[in-house]
């Protein structure tokens, strides 16, 4: 086994987890929605960055500005349809609502994109390093890079601007920032559209690897569920972290092991983690860091 | 920085259950009004609702003036914006933000003119907060939660302060400090609506009083004239008082 290389492969991988997670995260901490639409949003992006070089002639790095604004507006919409449900924490219903909404999107995407598998084609995909035993793409590199930076930004939002404080005290006490003169409803716009945005740029950086299909998203979903999980639930840093982790476990067993029960094995170890340490995944009163 | 409460037929209704039927409740500008009453009498109750506040969803009727113009149904963070600002029982500041954090966490004041207490200002009036200013809300003692509670407030720049229940769980030093500092700023100008459990101490800073019972003003008055009231007497203050 070329060590060096699994460990490559887990850091892009565990990159890939985190940013795809880091939308969902932010939703879970901020407004206490889980979001099982997720992948859906997830496949949206992809798709219409495709679709938009297609139409438009224009390159791929145009079509992901394009992307995370369509991400922002679908997001936007969500606020607007789950505001209420959100205000009442009632997490039921929100589950099967999202549920369905991300089966809603997923029928849109097959009227309006068709059941082919496609190409999300980056010029950097085709761009290959070797650094002794290790090789990786521009794209790899384009995607790790991109993670820690949205990463640190949203650290940097969260506990430095006056609109991230007001994420935080959402956060903790949705009635008691309305006391601080807050439109919270302005707050929830804000999170919901960053949910929107960053899925869908994770899309566009992920997605290239592989063809895409409007069937992808509940695989997706599934995945970025456990990092979600095990990054705390809700916790920004902890997806990081949990992304990470899961990335190089996912690369070392499959390596070691067999790919085929990597993901198998993923749910162990979130079994395993929920029922030895249950208080380590309880949302933090302090999300943001 | 005054403002003038007219408070006409409020109720507030918890499905079928009225909970507060106030036929009238006045504050007037540069005073300091308490509401009394026992456990359940609907102190917070009627105060939230004249905030548009609740952690429930209450159905609320009733007119609520603010300096004569109606501000019935305004959403809760536009009053707080048009200076009429609540204090909630317990939990007033956000446990995971930083004392200096929850003191700059609020919105600009839709009227610039009002006097906004500027952080110093609040550490002035509650010089333990400055020596606690990078520790989290959550690590606070009951009585610097009360102060950072009231000096949030005092950075909206309030021109009507509504307190709910402040002095609740406090040592009585502690209650005495924080009743003194609320005259004082009464005192230079500030209009507040005192809800307290706590008669005695209510007693000693307030200028008019509610006594509330069962969700309706049972009496009303003056200190002065409430101090005497039989009913006062008998179920707060002990009979050492008559």
């Amino acid at each position: 086994m070329n060590v060096p290389q699994q460990l490559v492969n887990g850091i892009i991988i565990g990159h890939a987890y985190a940013l795809v997670a880091v939308g969902w995260t932010m939703l879970l901490g901020a407004a206490r929605l889980v979001n099982f639409g997720h992948g859906q949003m997830y496949m949206i992006g992809a798709f219409v960055a495709w679709w938009f070089m297609g139409a438009t002639g224009l390159p791929y790095v145009v079509a992901v500005p394009f992307a995370v604004l369509v991400g922002a507006l679908l997001g936007a919409i969500m606020q607007r349809l789950f505001l209420r449900l959100t205000l009442s924490q009632d997490l039921v219903n929100l589950m099967i609502v999202t549920l369905g909404f991300g089966q809603a999107l997923e029928g849109a995407a097959g009227l309006a994109f068709g059941p082919k598998p496609q190409t999300l084609a980056s010029p950097f995909q085709a761009m290959n390093f070797h650094l002794g035993p290790v090789w990786f793409t521009a794209q790899d590199a384009l995607q790790v890079i991109a993670t820690i930076a949205v990463f640190l930004a949203l650290e940097f939002a969260l506990n430095r601007t006056s609109f991230g404080t007001a994420v935080r005290m959402v956060a903790e006490d949705p009635p008691l920032t309305r006391l601080g003169g807050i439109d919270i409803s302005r707050v929830y716009m804000g999170i919901f559209a960053f949910e929107g945005a960053a899925v869908a740029f994770a899309a566009t950086l992920v997605a290239p690897r592989t063809p895409i299909l409007t069937s992808m998203g509940f695989d997706q979903v599934v995945m970025t569920f456990v990092v979600v999980v095990l990054g705390g639930i809700g916790s920004v840093g902890g997806s990081y972290v949990a992304g990470l982790a899961i990335g190089l476990f996912t690369a070392l067993f499959g390596a070691l092991v067999s790919p085929a029960y990597t993901a198998a094995a993923v749910f162990a170890l979130l079994i395993a983690v929920m029922v030895l340490r249950p208080d380590k995944l309880a949302a933090s009163g302090n999300f943001a860091r | 920085m005054s403002a003038r409460l007219e408070v006409s037929n409020l109720r507030v209704a918890y499905g079928a259950s009225v909970a507060v039927a106030v036929d009238e409740l006045l504050v007037e500008p540069g005073t300091l009004v308490g509401v009394i009453g026992a456990n359940g009498a609907g102190k917070s109750t009627l105060i939230n609702a004249i905030a548009n506040w609740s952690r429930a969803e209450p159905k609320i009727s009733g007119t609520i003036r603010m300096d004569g113009d109606d501000i019935s149904g305004l959403a809760a963070h536009r009053l707080v914006r048009r200076g009429l600002q609540l204090v909630p029982e317990g939990r007033g500041v956000f446990m995971g933000l930083t004392v200096e954090e929850n003191l700059r966490a609020s919105a600009d004041p839709d009227d610039s003119g009002r006097k906004a207490y500027s952080i110093e200002d609040v550490y002035a009036l509650f010089p333990s907060l400055h020596q606690r200013r990078a520790n989290l809300g959550g690590s606070l003692s009951g009585g610097e939660r009360q102060m950072l509670a009231v000096g949030r407030a005092l950075r909206m720049a309030p021109k009507l302060l509504l307190l709910d229940e402040p002095s609740i769980g406090l040592a009585p030093r502690m209650v005495s400090i924080l009743l003194r500092t609320i005259r004082k700023l009464v005192d230079d100008g500030l209009t507040v609506l005192l809800v307290e459990q706590n008669v005695n101490a209510a007693i000693e800073v307030t200028d008019t009083l509610y006594l509330l019972e069962y969700g309706r003003v049972l009496a009303s008055g003056s200190v002065a004239d409430m101090k005497d009231d039989p009913r006062i007497i008998e179920a707060y203050l002990g009979a050492s008082h008559g």
